[in-house]
């Protein structure tokens, strides 16, 4: 009876530890697919997190668009108009010569300010003319200013490609000219831009202090201007790097290949 | 099977090995393993002493104060993974009532000559709560991305299972401590549970110093 009560004993002790074990066993598999599961679940949360942030990004540019085409056609139209009638009228005007000649000269003003301002907000010529011949004109009216040396070159075929693509590299561009004006102390901007059927590829060069992105990650948050670049080329499905030139400057590529 | 339990005992030498190699670590959250690692090396060096010159002495004494001083270390171990005040503050009352439960149980339950069931079965108890706490404190945190490469992960589950699996041997332990007709040795389940502890505690610490030369 004894020995039995022993031998029961020594089966409760081996099936207690294995259950045991298993059940331990269980509860670290558990929790290590568990969280597999949820960091699986967190990277989604992420990444459509970040899929909206893009379509928000990309709708306020859209919005940003239009109003900018809503009030580039008030001032052709109206405002234009309207000044342009005015200066007509002012050759009729019982008023002295001189003060004729200057009311003459400001509304003329007013009207080349009025265009300008219309052209900047929406390049009609990019619409109607295209690419090359939109940034050829910028790159003329850039050249104005003395300060820095302005290069253009195209290559490829004349063709079109759509309108959202033309208009964001022309952004994208205006973006990145602006800056090297506003911070790379450059003497000389190259622009080349190269088209084809499969797609288009803009290179900006400059010989300033050399800029790449990755350089202020670190301590300072995205400018508004690089943070606009980057939705862009986003919305059209591009790509942009950054690299810094020897002995000095920065080589910006973008590239866009058409999706069929 | 004293062959397994001299290799058990032996196992002790790869996590110290590990412990005297990385000296210098600045790991805070395993310092308590690291202690506790050396004074099983201790310990172990004196049980191994009686048993090569043949002492029959009862050594019961050495694994109250094994208990009693692991309890203490596991505690602070897992109270570095909680920040908040109160749940520190309870870890505090409970290191305080189990070593009064230790001292009570010497003078009213079991003598330092007895197997010390009580507070080994409390112990195994209060790891395996503890464990599945980090756990779910470990999720609620999500601050770790891969759980294989984190060493605390391989800690705390080598724990758990040890502390399982040795859960049953300590709820009987002084009614079969002494018996061999069991058609088993009891302690064997111990020394295959120790080696596999002794292995975890090895990968862990030498994961801790990997992951310290990674993040310099």
């Amino acid at each position: 009876m004894d020995e039995q009560q022993t031998l029961d004993l020594g089966t409760v002790i081996i099936l207690g530890t294995m259950g045991m074990i298993i059940l331990a066993m269980g509860v670290v598999v558990f929790f290590f697919i568990y969280q597999r599961r949820m960091i699986a679940k967190q990277n989604e949360l992420t990444m459509l997190e970040l899929q909206h942030q893009k379509e928000l990004m990309g709708a306020v540019i859209q919005t940003k668009e239009l109003e900018q085409r809503r009030i580039a056609l008030e001032l052709h139209d109206d405002v234009g108009s309207t000044l342009t009638a005015i200066k007509f009228s002012v050759s009729s005007f019982t008023i002295g010569d001189k003060d004729k000649e200057l009311l003459n000269n400001n509304l003329a003003d007013a009207i080349q300010k009025v265009r300008r301002i219309s052209n900047d907000l929406l390049p009609s010529i990019l619409e109607e003319l295209g690419l090359i011949t939109a940034v050829k004109s910028l790159i003329k009216t850039l050249n104005d200013n003395k300060t820095v040396n302005y290069v253009f070159e195209s290559f490829g075929e004349q063709i079109r490609h759509p309108k959202d693509v033309e208009l964001a590299c022309y952004r994208v561009l205006q973006e990145l000219l602006n800056n090297i004006l506003k911070y790379a102390h450059a003497t000389e901007v190259r622009v080349e831009i190269v088209l084809s059927q499969s797609g288009l590829v803009v290179i900006v060069t400059d010989d300033g202090d050399g800029f790449v992105p990755e350089d202020h990650t670190n301590h300072e948050r995205p400018s508004l201007g690089l943070k606009n670049i980057e939705s862009r080329i986003q919305q059209i499905k591009g790509e942009i790097t950054y690299e810094k030139r020897l002995p000095k400057g920065t080589k910006v590529l973008i590239d866009w290949k058409r999706h069929e | 099977m004293i062959l397994l339990s001299i290799i058990s005992l032996f196992t002790i030498l790869l996590p110290s090995g590990m412990v005297f190699y990385q000296w210098k670590s600045t790991d805070i959250a395993t310092r308590p393993i690291r202690l506790l690692l050396i004074i099983t090396l201790i310990l172990d060096s004196i049980i191994y002493y009686y048993f090569i010159t043949g002492q029959n002495k009862n050594n019961m004494f050495l694994f109250h104060v094994f208990t009693f001083l692991e309890m203490i270390l596991l505690i602070l171990y897992f109270r570095s993974f909680f920040r908040q005040n109160w749940i520190r503050r309870m870890f505090f009352v409970l290191l305080l009532l189990f070593s009064v439960m230790v001292v009570l149980n010497i003078f009213y339950w079991e003598s330092l000559d007895d197997f010390p069931s009580i507070p080994r079965t409390i112990e195994c108890v209060v790891v395996m709560i503890l464990s599945i706490l980090f756990f779910i404190n470990l999720f609620q945190q999500s601050t770790v991305s891969s759980l294989m490469r984190y060493n605390h992960f391989w800690l705390v589950s080598g724990l758990l299972l040890f502390f399982a699996g040795t859960f049953f041997m300590n709820i009987v332990g002084s009614l079969v401590i002494n018996k061999n007709d069991l058609g088993f040795n009891v302690y064997d389940i111990h020394s295959f549970l120790n080696i596999f502890l002794n292995i975890i505690y090895t990968i862990a610490l030498w994961m801790s110093s990997r992951r310290l030369i990674s993040a310099q």
